[in-house]
């Protein structure tokens, strides 16, 4: 039986929620019956039986209405817009009208709320296991603070760090012209007006015999690039030789006691290399004593000593002894044969 | 209830940990009697035996008489020792009814406490508090009142029926008493976090717990963080089990707790869903702290040096267990809460604190 009264949305929503009450209890008596046997048999008079007659007119009759109402809904096992829980209650209430009048158990369908819902183990990241295995829950400012602490940890490695610190030591121009003419700068005296301080020294622009001296060795380092000598000049300045020898004496013997005194008097002087002589006037005076007298160093010649040519079997070389396959062919007697007959470049006769 | 001789009668099984407490904080000799005297079976139960076993373990010099029938005990206890325990718990309640009682001894005892609990850890059907309601929220509480250094470690989780669980109780800040706390404004909840955990299952069930009470606490709008625990292999214990654990925290580390655990045939996002309601009502119901958490703050209050400490509650938490542990309190400490009511929904409850000193630091 089907109400055409045009009925509106509120008192529907009320009628319906004493339905859902009124279904409810349904479905409970529906249990009970199902464990316990109907009520009738187990002595007791069923009074909602004569009442429950006339509510289910109406009952089918709302039902109906509200299949009309809502569209996509459809009566039978498939609910799918219903949430996840009570989806045993939805599956009832649909098939309401028909199951109270036959007694047929139906398999009970449960329709979850996420179709695609992963049936994976939950990722846990390895802060939250920690969390979980300490003996306390820590508090939202205590995380905060630590997590704080872990980002600043990390910006001071950054700046440490300094993205290659080696590079920019490389890349500082005026670093290495400072640390290269160190010695020029020290022993520079530059007067300013003012007191002789820190300050006043100026390492960028020094003038008089530094400036000279600094070019110099700016100019020196550029041809070391190329050169066989690393910038230093190949030939010495011309002096008569007794002059010369005179000038070197003079220099081994001042080096020679300096460093007796500040071997006596424990003063630890810096290191000098192997071949070299330990240069005392180090910044001082217009030129380099270097370039007259000539520093220690010794400049290796390039040019390997290949050893005695003797004809010998393949050549020596430093994965070992080559031997081309001319010579291979010459000695086992193959190979192509150098006069071929009638065609070639045999002797004319 | 009435105190002849010295000896304060309590009558009747409720309350029964509090009170032996209570009295052990208090120094005074209790004696309850009619206990279940009308039950069919009469006298103490095994869980609550096993109870005054540790509080023996745990106190030295303590004397326990139990009647012949059962329906009578004398407790006079001893100063609180402390120390390494082990402690196996009875099948029928869980560790959580074991551990609670301990919280309330272990910052003033001779040693420091390092008790072993053994037996269920969880069960759908005890209403103990689980080892994670106790962590994130009772122990956070603790802090509050001076005892910084108390943890709880999860050795092996074991649900109900056969268990297997092991929790570890480790309390190393030994203090002579408890601050003064002065609590007046109802705390804001800036995040809602919690721990879903689930032994011997499909690791989906965590997730699915997750769903479901994410779904109801997303129109919250506050951040809801709950972490997955899924035990594995031998620490989790011999029956399968799963539950959740949703704690509300504010920023200045108020927290209010609501747990479930699920039950055999349920769903996962049922148990979410309920656990998350369980939680929005706790909060809408309660001031401060949860009911679950009243009862320790009264009693930390209650045992303050001698100055008057502040906390505000929701009048709705005024209810007969409340009066029952003021009346216990009353009855033992001697001291009576003042609360007055401030607005229609919250009241100020002052106590004055008793003065109590841990004695068991001093004596040898």
């Amino acid at each position: 039986m089907r109400c055409n009264i045009l009925v509106s949305k509120t008192s529907i929503k009320n009628m319906s929620e004493d339905d859902d009450y009124i279904k409810a209890l349904e479905i409970q008596r529906r249990n009970f019956e199902a464990q316990f046997g109907s009520i009738e048999t187990l002595g007791y008079e069923d009074k909602s039986k004569s009442a429950s007659n006339g509510i289910k007119d109406i009952d089918s009759s709302e039902e109906e209405e509200e299949e009309d109402n809502f569209e996509g809904f459809q009566s039978g096992e498939e609910s799918e817009d219903y949430s996840s829980s009570s989806s045993e209650d939805d599956e009832s209430y649909s098939n309401g009208s028909a199951q109270v009048k036959s007694e047929v158990i139906r398999p009970k369908v449960f329709k979850l709320n996420d179709p695609n819902e992963s049936n994976k183990a939950p990722m846990v990241s390895k802060r939250e296991r920690k969390l979980l295995k300490s003996g306390r829950a820590p508090t939202l400012a205590e995380i905060e603070k630590k997590e704080e602490l872990a980002r600043k940890q990390t910006k001071k490695q950054l700046l440490k760090a300094g993205k290659d610190d080696g590079e920019n030591i490389e890349n500082d121009l005026k670093l290495q012209r400072l640390l290269d003419e160190s010695h020029i700068l020290a022993n520079s005296l530059q007067y300013s007006g003012a007191d002789l301080t820190l300050q006043t020294i100026d390492y960028e622009d020094p003038t008089g015999n530094a400036r000279k001296r600094a070019l110099d060795s700016r100019l020196r380092k550029l041809a070391a690039v190329n050169s066989s000598s690393e910038g230093l000049p190949k030939k010495l300045e011309n002096m008569p030789m007794s002059m010369r020898k005179g000038m070197i004496r003079s220099r081994d013997m001042k080096v020679a006691k300096f460093e007796k005194e500040a071997k006596e008097a424990g003063i630890v002087l810096s290191k000098v290399k192997k071949g070299e002589l330990r240069d005392l006037k180090a910044g001082r005076g217009f030129t380099s004593s270097a370039d007259r007298l000539g520093t220690g160093k010794k400049v290796t010649k390039v040019i390997r000593d290949r050893g005695l040519k003797i004809a010998s079997i393949g050549r020596s070389t430093r994965n070992g002894l080559v031997i081309p396959q001319s010579q291979i062919d010459k000695i086992n007697n193959q190979g192509r044969r150098s006069n071929s007959k009638g065609k070639g470049k045999g002797k004319r006769r | 209830m009435s105190s002849k001789g010295g000896i304060v009668t309590f009558e009747g099984h409720r309350n029964f940990r509090l009170r032996l407490i209570i009295s052990t904080l208090a120094g005074k000799p209790i004696k309850i009697n009619k206990i279940r005297s009308n039950d069919v079976n009469p006298g103490l139960k095994d869980h609550e035996v096993s109870f005054l076993r540790l509080l023996e373990s745990v106190t030295n010099g303590s004397h326990i008489e139990i009647s012949y029938t059962g329906t009578t005990i004398i407790f006079r206890p001893g100063i609180i020792i402390g120390g390494e325990i082990t402690h196996n718990c009875p099948n029928t309640k869980t560790v959580g009814y074991f551990i609670e009682p301990m919280l309330y001894l272990a910052p003033f005892s001779k040693n420091k406490f390092s008790i072993i609990f053994k037996g269920i850890t969880t069960s759908e059907r005890s209403k103990d508090a689980t080892p994670e309601s106790i962590k994130w929220g009772l122990i956070p509480l603790m802090e509050k009142f001076g005892v910084r250094e108390v943890s709880l470690y999860i050795l092996k989780r074991g649900s109900a029926p056969i268990g297997g669980g092991e929790v570890h109780l480790l309390c190393n800040s030994l203090i002579p008493q408890p601050l003064t706390i002065h609590a007046l404004d109802v705390p804001k909840f800036s995040a809602i976090r919690g721990v879903s955990y689930s032994t011997r299952v499909s690791p989906s069930m965590v997730n699915r717990m997750i769903d479901g009470a994410r779904n109801v606490l997303r129109p919250t709008g506050v951040e809801v963080n709950i972490t997955a625990d899924v035990w594995r292999g031998e620490n989790s214990g011999k029956s399968p089990g799963f539950g959740i654990c949703l704690v509300a925290e504010s920023k200045k580390g108020w927290r209010i707790v609501a747990e479930g655990v699920g039950a055999a045939g349920g769903l996962p996002e049922d148990i979410g869903e309920t656990v998350a309601y369980q939680l929005l009502e706790e909060i809408s119901r309660s001031g401060i702290v949860g009911m679950s958490q009243l009862q320790l703050v009264l009693i930390y209050m209650t045992i303050g040096k001698e100055d008057v400490g502040r906390f505000k509650i929701a009048n709705s938490q005024i209810d007969e267990e409340f009066i029952w542990l003021l009346r216990d309190i009353k009855e033992l400490f001697g001291t009576e809460v003042f609360i007055k009511e401030e607005d229609e929904n919250y009241s100020l409850l002052s106590v004055k604190g008793i003065g109590f000193t841990s004695v068991s630091k001093k004596i040898a």
